[in-house]
């Protein structure tokens, strides 16, 4: 998404009973080239409790089992005049009409940030696997298992992408919030907060410094085995023509003596 | 010459069974090589001082009746006293909040208080707080570094820093949010004190916690852990220098008078018990009136709580507190939101100032009436129809407006009245930093470090 | 493990070989005594071609041998031993088959099985060294070659068609080295790029069609290659300056010694008929339905080149003393002299028919000593050098 989110209300917006009139729905594109549904409901003298309710529940509708671990969705928030629910695919906020604004720069903002960190997530689990089963190139490398390097190359080029990537959402995690408070400041901290961006984004990092070290280990060893192995080949070919100096002087000597 | 383990150990007596004289004989015990005889004589039948958590008669449900939160430093640097609740083990818990109910409804952040008060008042809030950031870093704060703009009395009082406040809604807003915390008015503090406990709300330069279960968990844990002798309900009348050139504390107690001597004596003690002790001798008479001349400007705060049947608020309002208007502002606690899980409600009214003092003169009936006419209107009628039983503590002159004075004296004079002729009398006290249980902290550690390091030079003296 | 294409070729190195071997020893000089004595070499016959392939697929199976054992997780020093006990087996073997099959003052002929021996003595020291290595060393083995044979003046030993010596240190190692049948140089090469072929293209047992089809390319490029460089030599080499001496530079294809032209050949065909046949018949282990060979043979077809492969060694042992004893038998007997009949014992083409009678009847034969358990020279070598 963009810091001024393109704001483009669905053709036919799909409501869900019971939110009040004047609510309406508007699709926001999303980094990963997806797209984020915001409910605004515009709020009244006090939340009715079916509202709330039937807010959760559309934003409830779209979660997908275990999609953030541990993590229940939505999260719901109840901030100064100000409700949210909140999904990776779908939020709703009742809140009066003049914090709309507000609210969806703090959602597309935060939502940016939890896909980032959720998508660097996906990227560490998947390189574990890997990282098993690259273990012992860690230790050394044989001539037989050389012809590994160009498959670890693209390991080791991929998590450092996403330890650079981690690095750049890390400035953007840690940044304070504005003071004095304003509400999208406080959304996202509240946000960040329930999502436990801060933690996830430290476990992501120990991870990464795992297998970053890994796989520059193995680069290390690769490079290392490489040179040796010149070396080695140098070494030979001086003992080579050693020999074959030896060879033909012995050759020389024999020939003589034989006559 | 350093001091063997077969040298006589120190006596020493510590006046004032607080915070401050806890935490002295605490880190003596500790830090000294030859651990002291320690004997810390306290006037009342509790130690603590103004740590209070007690309980309800209704239903057990502890509340805060003295201080309530404590000030997290460690986003700037150590917090030693945060990391002493941490080695004692208990369990701490955040507090957070940062509204203020203006005309029934809550003002928690800029958006709210622009729809409320109107976008220049906004604006010169925005425009005040980072002026305040600029005249006073986190560090500068933190270290209570000398910032010349600020210290000193010749600049004026903390209300010439309000007036330069072009709006006068945003200048209401700063007074009623921070009145409860500085428990003076803006005219009667320094610019430097009125600015620290408006910047104390900026999470850059501090956050407020408390011990889950009750504050003074932390004074139970500590006495629970010192060797030293606690004499409760003996009252310290005076204080001098005998013949052998010890200091002698005269005490008073149920049994009649006595006089003990000490290798060195420390005063815990909160400025007004200090006014009333006697001091022998024209010099340290002269020295500890200079020090409580300096150091007597008294703060004073109304704690109202009141236990509910059900925590009625939850939903509208879901902070650990806010502030409230009334009472030229008054801070507000939801202190069940320490325990979410159980169903009753405890809310707790902090006054400061001179609304603490004249409503402190009036019954508590009344008191709790006004109390609970403060709450915004969604809030009232719930309260007086839950309500099960009400509390009042008052802590008149208990702290400082003026922590330091007008301008802070180095810390070795501000803990030693008389280095010349009473060179082992210390003072210890929050009044000394900054009215709260950090300041205390880093008073008791100051006085520790100092007499840990005069017992190594020399032995006690026996007795 | 065994390939399929590597059992058919070493196959047809063995029947080339016992061809050659009869047609020569029984009747190399019978039609040519006229002449002068010069060897005989009929158009219909496989001369050379036999222990180029042979050698070079020592190296290959070695390799192959090599991968077995490490996947099996056989210890390092067991496989140096294991490498080590074989060469000095092969060399010893072919000492004492020079004594007892040819004679006593053949001693030291130097023939394939020292060659042998000598290579696996090589490939011990080598398999632990990047594959550049073993080829270079066997690049070196063959540039250094004329010029030995330059200094040991080869043609002093050659002055019969075949390698004639005294008893001397000085000649036993000059065959050794450079003069005998199959010397070290040039001849090391063959079996270092078979290992290193093995290494390569054999590496994985498992592997698809897809790498089995870039091996073979790899193989039959390379040959090609080889043998474009070998129709150069060739033509360089009729070409003649009166510059070189004919130690230096024998005109065209000669296997005594081994000319440019005959080393790139003989390689480059080792190369195509390896190549062509991975590619056709060999499939991996275990099969996979997705990786079927292009070529599949019977299996009764398929087990009779296995059984002919495994027992190589043997044959070669059997078959020289099949036809080499009774020829000196019959020359003691007859004339006094076992050598009275040396190549000049019968026709060309009845030494081949023999030939062809003896390797009919090696199929069978090692089948019923298969099923009965009978030890064979290679059963003996791995009990005497595999234990331990």
């Amino acid at each position: 998404m963009n810091a001024d989110s393109t704001v483009a209300p669905l053709a036919t917006p799909v409501l869900p009973e019971g939110v009040p009139a004047g609510s309406r729905v508007e699709l926001l594109p999303s980094a990963d080239g997806g797209s984020h549904a915001l409910l605004l409901v515009p709020a009244g003298t006090g939340e009715s409790p079916d509202v709330v309710e039937a807010a959760r529940c559309w934003v409830a509708e779209s979660v997908a089992a275990d999609s953030r671990g541990p993590i229940a969705f939505p999260v719901l928030l109840r901030l100064y005049n100000v409700e949210l629910a909140w999904s990776p695919t779908r939020s709703a906020a009742i809140a009066v009409e003049e914090r709309f604004a507000t609210i969806r720069d703090a959602v597309v903002d935060f939502t940016n940030l939890e896909a980032e960190l959720h998508g660097i997530e996906t990227g560490i689990a998947e390189a574990w696997p890997n990282y098993e089963a690259d273990l012992s190139f860690a230790y050394g490398f044989t001539e037989a298992t050389l012809g590994q390097r160009e498959r670890l190359l693209g390991r080791y080029a991929q998590v450092m992408s996403l330890h650079g990537r981690l690095a750049r959402l890390t400035r953007r995690i840690t940044q304070p919030a504005p003071q004095p408070p304003t509400l999208a400041g406080q959304i996202g901290e509240r946000l960040r907060e329930r999502l436990r961006v801060e933690e996830r984004d430290e476990a992501a990092d120990g991870e990464l410094e795992v297998l970053c070290g890994h796989y520059d280990a193995c680069g290390q060893r690769a490079s290392d085995y490489t040179i040796a192995r010149r070396e080695n080949m140098l070494s030979w070919t001086i003992i080579i023509l050693l020999v074959i100096e030896t060879l033909l002087f012995a050759a020389d000597l024999l020939a003589s003596a034989g006559t | 010459m350093p001091q063997h383990l077969s040298d006589t150990p120190w006596d020493i007596g510590i006046l004032g069974g607080g915070p401050g004289g806890l935490l002295t004989a605490r880190m003596l015990e500790q830090t000294a090589a030859v651990p002291p005889s320690i004997s810390i004589i306290e006037a009342s039948d509790r130690v603590g001082g103004k740590v209070l958590t007690s309980m309800f008669n209704a239903l057990p449900v502890p509340y805060e009746a003295g201080a309530a939160e404590l000030y997290d430093y460690s986003a700037i640097d150590e917090d030693p006293l945060k990391q002493l609740i941490a080695d004692l083990g208990l369990p701490i818990q955040p507090l957070d909040g940062s509204s203020l109910i203006h005309n029934d409804r809550l003002i928690g952040n800029l958006d709210d208080l622009r729809a409320s008060l109107g976008s220049e008042a906004a604006a010169a809030l925005v425009q005040f707080h980072h002026r305040g950031r600029d005249r006073l870093s986190p560090r500068e704060f933190y270290e209570a570094l000398p910032v010349p703009s600020l210290d000193g009395c010749e600049g004026g009082s903390f209300e010439t820093l309000l007036a330069s406040i072009q709006s006068p809604a945003a200048r209401r807003y700063v007074e009623r949010f921070i009145h409860s915390d500085l428990a003076t008015e803006a005219s009667r503090t320094s610019r430097r004190y009125g600015l620290e406990n408006y910047l104390m709300n900026d999470p850059a330069y501090m956050q407020l916690y408390c011990v889950a279960g009750g504050n003074e968990q932390l004074i139970e844990a500590i006495v629970s852990r010192l060797s030293a002798q606690i004499e409760r309900q003996v009252r310290a009348i005076s204080v001098g220098r005998g013949a052998d050139g010890r200091l002698t504390v005269e005490t008073e107690s149920a049994g009649g008078r006595s006089q003990r001597s000490f290798d060195a004596v420390v005063l815990a003690l909160p400025i007004e018990p200090l006014k009333h002790l006697h001091f022998q001798g024209d010099g340290l008479h002269t020295a500890m009136q200079r020090h409580i001349a300096h150091h007597d400007h008294p703060a004073d705060y109304l704690r109202v709580s009141i236990l509910f049947d059900k925590a009625f608020w939850r939903g509208r309002w879901d902070d650990a507190y806010c502030m409230l208007e009334d009472f030229d502002g008054c801070c507000l606690y939801d202190e069940s939101a320490r325990d979410p899980a159980e169903d009753h409600g405890v809310l707790g009214w902090l006054l400061g100032g001179e609304a603490a003092v004249a409503w402190s003169q009036r019954p508590d009936a009344e008191i709790v009436e006004a109390a609970i006419s403060a709450l915004p209107s969604w809030l009232r009628e719930p309260a007086r129809h839950h309500q099960l039983e009400v509390r009042v503590h008052r802590w008149i002159g208990a702290v400082s407006s003026l922590p330091g004075g007008w301008q802070p004296l180095p810390l070795d004079r501000r803990h030693q009245p008389d280095a010349t002729d009473h060179p082992t009398l210390f003072v210890v006290g929050d009044y000394l930093f900054d009215s709260t249980l950090n300041g205390v902290h880093d008073s008791a550690e100051y006085v520790a470090d100092w007499l840990t390091t005069l017992m190594l030079d020399r032995p006690g003296s026996p007795a | 493990m065994r390939h399929l294409s590597i059992d058919i070729l070493r196959t047809a190195a063995i029947f080339m070989m016992v061809v050659v071997h009869f047609v020569e020893n029984l009747s190399a000089t019978y039609e040519t005594q006229a002449s002068g004595g010069h060897p005989l070499n009929p158009w219909w016959l496989p001369a050379g071609l036999a222990a180029p392939l042979f050698t070079l697929l020592t190296g290959v199976s070695y390799a192959i041998w090599l991968g077995v054992q490490q996947r099996r997780g056989v210890a390092d020093a067991a496989i140096s031993r294991r490498t080590v006990r074989r060469g000095l087996f092969l060399l010893g073997l072919g000492v004492t088959f020079n004594v007892l099959v040819w004679l006593p003052e053949d001693t030291f002929n130097w023939d394939v099985l020292t060659l042998i021996g000598t290579a696996m003595l090589m490939l011990a020291m080598v398999r632990h060294v990047p594959l550049p290595v073993p080829v270079g060393i066997g690049l070196a083995a063959t540039f250094v070659a004329p010029v030995l044979r330059s200094i040991a003046d080869y043609p002093a030993y050659w002055q019969n068609y075949h390698f004639d010596y005294d008893f001397t240190l000085s000649d036993v190692t000059l065959g050794f080295l450079a003069v005998g049948y199959f010397p070290v140089c040039p001849w090391l090469l063959y079996p270092l790029v078979g290992f290193v072929v093995g290494r390569t293209v054999f590496r994985d047992p498992t592997s698809s069609a897809a790498t089995r089809t870039v091996g073979s390319r790899t193989l039959l490029t390379l040959g090609g290659l080889l043998l474009s460089a070998a129709a150069v030599a060739s033509l360089l080499s009729l070409l003649q300056t009166t510059v070189t001496s004919e130690s230096w530079r024998p005109p065209g294809w000669t296997m005594f010694p081994p000319s440019p032209s005959y080393l790139l050949g003989t390689l480059a065909a080792g190369f195509l008929l390896l190549g062509s046949l991975h590619a056709l018949v060999d499939m991996p282990t275990p099969p996979a339905a997705s990786s079927r060979p292009r070529v599949v043979l019977p299996p009764r077809i398929t087990a009779y080149f296995n059984r002919i492969s495994r027992h190589s060694l043997s044959i070669y042992l059997l078959h020289h003393v099949v036809h080499i004893w009774p020829l000196w038998v019959y020359g003691v007997a007859m004339a006094g002299e076992p050598t009275a009949h040396w190549q000049s014992f019968m026709p060309a083409w009845a030494a081949a028919i023999l030939a062809l009678a003896f390797y009919a009847v090696c199929g069978p034969l090692f089948a019923w000593l298969d099923e009965r358990g009978f030890p064979t020279a290679e059963s003996v070598m791995r009990w005497v050098c595999d234990e331990g």
